[in-house]
């Protein structure tokens, strides 16, 4: 009888510390492999790039897009990357990397609406105009900041925290004018120019951190003829 | 009252250390020196009086509306109730940014709803006000439901029939007997929307976007202020716990429901 409750409460003891076993297992870091960080205005031509670099390198990769702010503060924070790829090449300054390649691609910035709107004609004016809703990116973010370097202040109806999120609500027609990357025009087809619009200036500078071979031999690859013709292919200047 | 047990008391302690070690982090990170430089700028004034705004408006449309429904889910027979229970309570267990897109799909502008609302009366939620306290709506009701349902079901209905004997209508015996009963749930209830709307984040910035001043509540902008300016983001969220304290803590012992 005795021996039974001893019994019981070994296995409860059992239990709790089996609960915890399995809680740790859960926090190994993941050694093999490449950590790869990118601003989502990359989110395409990253992909695909990441794909042929795992072709011809036969390297194991994880790529996590976002926000290049979020993606920042997530690095200070303790989260590891080999590769930290960003619209703003400031945010790089002491998150303990080995290097930087600056201006490998560039990207300019387009007002755009809903392709069910083809019939709908709009103008610069509109931009400043309290009529019809607006989505940019929030000041702040890179898309954000170059927005105001370009188009000045722009009353807005909502400020997102990323080009993707202001795509999103031009695409879904909740807004009627965004002002976008000129990649996202060309990989989301439900938006189409506002307007003629000469994309001159090359408004964003992408920037690459990176540490360790792993991370150098991925940036490496960035510069190559393969990697160029991705990027080009999908709108970036270089 | 009775000796608690020494293992609830070990793993109550260990809980409470758990909730508090991150508020503990927080204040001791918190910018003391230049805190009133930052609480005084007009975005947090704005997004602090927005949150307020959107909060009570939102705690007050679920009390008018959430009292039906709890009354309906616990006194009706109704065969689909079950059912029914679980579409109320769902936005409960919904990510909120996926309860922002299916609002978005009934009341945007291209909603089935929204549009409908666009043409008829020129009135668009998204981006707007309303549209933030829909979100909170949304998303704080079921919190309400749930704590005033169980209070219907817990009181036996004898001092109602007595009532109905006795000639009272129902919306007298309802207001004379049945809320007085149930009225510490209902502030519990409250309470507990109030606090989920204050830091409702996902279907508001989903739903309703992020514009100061009309729809950036103080979620939103402590989550921009993290990536941009962590100083701010801090002083805002220090203003987010102070104010839900100065709200909840009053609310102690003679409104819950007594022992």
């Amino acid at each position: 009888m005795w021996l039974l409750k001893v019994r019981k409460r070994l296995h409860k003891h059992l239990l709790i510390v089996g609960i915890f076993c399995l809680t740790c297992l859960g926090c190994g870091k993941e050694e093999q492999g490449i950590n790869i960080y990118a601003a989502s205005s990359l989110t395409e031509a990253v992909s695909v790039a990441v794909e042929r670099y795992e072709e011809i390198s036969q390297v194991k990769t994880k790529v996590v897009f976002a926000g290049s702010n979020h993606l920042a503060s997530q690095l200070r924070d303790g989260a590891y990357a080999d590769v930290f790829i960003t619209a703003d090449v400031e945010l790089i300054a002491g998150l303990g990397f080995d290097g930087i390649l600056e201006g490998f691609a560039y990207n300019s910035l387009v007002v755009v609406k809903p392709v069910a709107f083809v019939n709908k004609s709009f103008e610069p004016n509109d931009l400043t105009r309290d009529e019809g809703l607006i989505a940019i990116c929030s000041e702040g973010v890179p898309c954000g900041d170059a927005t105001k370097s370009k188009f000045g202040i722009i009353e807005a109806d909502t400020y997102e925290m990323n080009v993707k999120a202001v795509l999103a609500r031009v695409a879904s027609m909740e807004v009627d004018l965004g002002i976008v990357y000129k990649t996202d025009l060309k990989n989301e087809p439900k938006v189409i120019t506002a307007w003629p619009q000469e994309i001159a200036c090359p408004c964003v500078s992408y920037a690459t951190a990176f540490r360790g071979k792993k991370g150098n031999d991925f940036t490496d690859f960035l510069i190559s003829d393969i990697a160029k013709e991705i990027f080009s292919s999908h709108g970036f200047s270089l | 009252m009775n000796r608690i047990p020494k293992t609830v008391v070990l793993f109550a302690t260990i809980a409470i250390l758990f909730l508090l070690s991150p508020l503990i982090g927080l204040l001791q990170r918190m910018p003391w020196s230049g805190l009133s430089d930052v609480l005084g700028s007009d975005i947090i004034l704005d997004a602090f009086l927005l949150s307020l705004f959107v909060s009570f408006s939102a705690a007050l449309i679920v009390f008018v509306f959430g009292i039906p429904i709890a009354w309906f889910l616990a006194r009706s027979n109704f065969s689909f109730m079950k059912l029914l229970r679980a579409v109320v309570l769902l936005p409960m267990v919904l990510p909120p940014v996926v309860g922002g897109t299916a609002l978005l799909f009934a009341f945007g502008r291209q909603g089935f709803l929204g549009k409908w609302l666009n043409d008829w009366f020129g009135l668009t939620l998204p981006f707007t006000t309303a549209g933030s306290v829909v979100a909170a709506v949304f998303v704080s009701m079921p919190f309400f439901v749930v704590a005033v349902e169980s209070a219907f079901r817990s009181i036996n209905e004898d001092l109602e029939k007595t009532a109905e004997t006795l000639g009272a209508s129902s919306l007298k015996i309802f207001l004379k007997v049945t809320f007085p009963r149930i009225f510490p749930s209902i502030v519990a209830g409250l309470a507990l929307s109030w606090a989920r709307a204050l830091g409702e984040f996902g279907a508001t910035i989903t739903f309703a976007g992020n514009m100061p001043g009309e729809t950036q509540t103080l979620p939103l902008a402590i989550f921009l202020a993290l990536e941009t300016k962590p100083e701010a983001a801090l002083a805002l969220s220090l203003v987010m716990i102070v104010t839900s304290l100065a709200i909840l803590i009053p609310f102690r012992d003679q409104w819950l429901p007594s022992r």
